[in-house]
């Protein structure tokens, strides 16, 4: 990029946020654009007031976390098919670019043993932050997913490093990390459906069904000692935190690998 | 303090629009397929960012608390006082599911543009007007 390119890049920059500027000054001096407002919208305050409220029994969650309890309990259904969207995806991903095997070319060489033993450090905090987001998911800010990036933050920091024939060396095989991938959908769905076991005797379920509703007595664990678990909120978020990086290091394996066949 | 906060949330808000306007540009006008796929993604996080800030609540009472409630065991009154001054959850939740979608949409479609490659061994869009006369037609 020579230096004209440069100015002209900068101009257009500088001239932009000028605009915004300038827009959005004389918008909030007029008033005529969006407020923040006072009071949520009344869906959100009903959110709000039971997701986690001991004196509500039939509408609550357990879960501190408002947007946990909606990811896996008032919607649940919906998180449900988003994760078998992502398995679609690295399945589509499998069909177009998998196939082929590991020649050994390429990939072969690590970063040597000091960048390793810094690197083993950063993933071993990194593992334990992932697993306190993951099994915390219902008590502070993050969850199942967020949980799972930093998993796979920690493949993607690796696979460089200890490169690609290393990590094959310690036994790891790609398609387990897809098979571990499907188990971890059907565990999920196990777990939703859990509470039908009830109506196999006497009584009412619902699919996804979390603390006791009006026509139905059951209830998975809402406490762990002293502590709230929140019930399934807490399972998803941990199978949901495996899923996410097993499909993501499966991912990242299967495209270095196509950059190491040819 | 509340004017401040509110010209800084229309200026994201405006900012962000002028993003997914240019976003959209970049979508449509580039020749790189990999271009268009950064602008993918820069479309889709400026509507989950905006998405986000449409769920801020006003600071003119209280100021606005993160949607988790931070008292163990919580008493009624915590509650409430929560319910009055958390933000909206609905967005964000919607958005980490977005976010989702969004990630396993460009995972395959990186793919795809690596086929593409691996056919044509460029990653630019060929036009039919510049193909040869007895070139494959896309």
């Amino acid at each position: 990029m020579d230096s004209a390119e440069k100015r002209k890049n900068m101009l257009i920059a500088v001239s932009l946020s000028i605009l915004m500027l300038t827009l959005s000054s004389a918008l909030y001096i007029g008033g005529i654009w969006f407020q923040p407002l006072i009071r949520v919208r009344a869906l959100a305050e009903i959110v709000l007031r039971n997701a986690y409220n001991p004196w509500n029994t039939t509408l609550t969650s357990y879960s501190l976390n408002a947007v946990s309890a909606i990811i896996w309990d008032y919607r649940g259904l919906d998180t449900i098919f988003e994760t078998a969207v992502l398995l679609v995806s690295i399945t589509g991903v499998t069909v177009l670019l998998g196939g082929g095997r590991y020649t050994g070319n390429g990939g072969n060489h690590g970063m040597g043993p000091v960048v390793g033993f810094s690197t083993k450090l950063v993933v071993l905090i990194t593992l334990l932050i992932a697993f306190s987001t993951a099994i915390h998911g219902h008590l502070t800010p993050g969850g199942g997913f967020q949980a799972g990036v930093m998993l796979a933050a920690v493949a993607a920091l690796s696979i460089p490093v200890f490169s690609v024939k290393a990590i094959y060396a310690k036994g790891l095989k790609k398609e387990a990390l897809l098979y571990s991938r499907y188990l971890m959908l059907v565990l999920i769905i196990a777990v939703a459906l859990l509470p039908l076991m009830v109506t196999l005797k006497a009584g009412n379920a619902y699919i996804m069904q979390n603390q006791v509703k009006d026509a139905s007595t059951f209830s998975l664990p809402a406490w762990f000692i002293d502590t709230p678990l929140a019930g399934s909120v807490f399972f998803y978020n941990l199978l949901e935190a495996l899923a996410v990086a097993l499909a993501l290091s499966y991912a990242m394996l299967l495209l270095i690998e196509l950059g190491s066949r040819r | 303090m509340e004017h401040l906060v509110g010209f800084a949330l229309v200026t994201i808000l405006i900012t962000f629009i002028v993003n997914i306007g240019i976003a959209l540009y970049g979508i449509f006008a580039k020749r790189s397929l990999i271009k268009k796929i950064m602008a993918l993604v820069i479309f889709s996080d400026s509507i989950n960012v905006l998405a986000i800030a449409l769920g801020y609540r006003s600071p003119a009472r209280a100021s606005p608390s993160p949607p988790i409630l931070t008292s163990i065991p919580s008493s009624p009154s915590d509650i409430e006082v929560f319910t009055s001054t958390s933000v909206d959850p609905l967005p964000q939740a919607l958005v980490i599911t977005a976010v989702v979608i969004g990630l396993s949409v460009i995972v395959f479609l990186i793919s795809l543009v690596v086929k593409y490659y691996e056919h044509y061994n460029t990653v630019d869009l060929i036009l039919r007007s510049e193909e040869g006369a007895d070139e494959e037609v896309i």
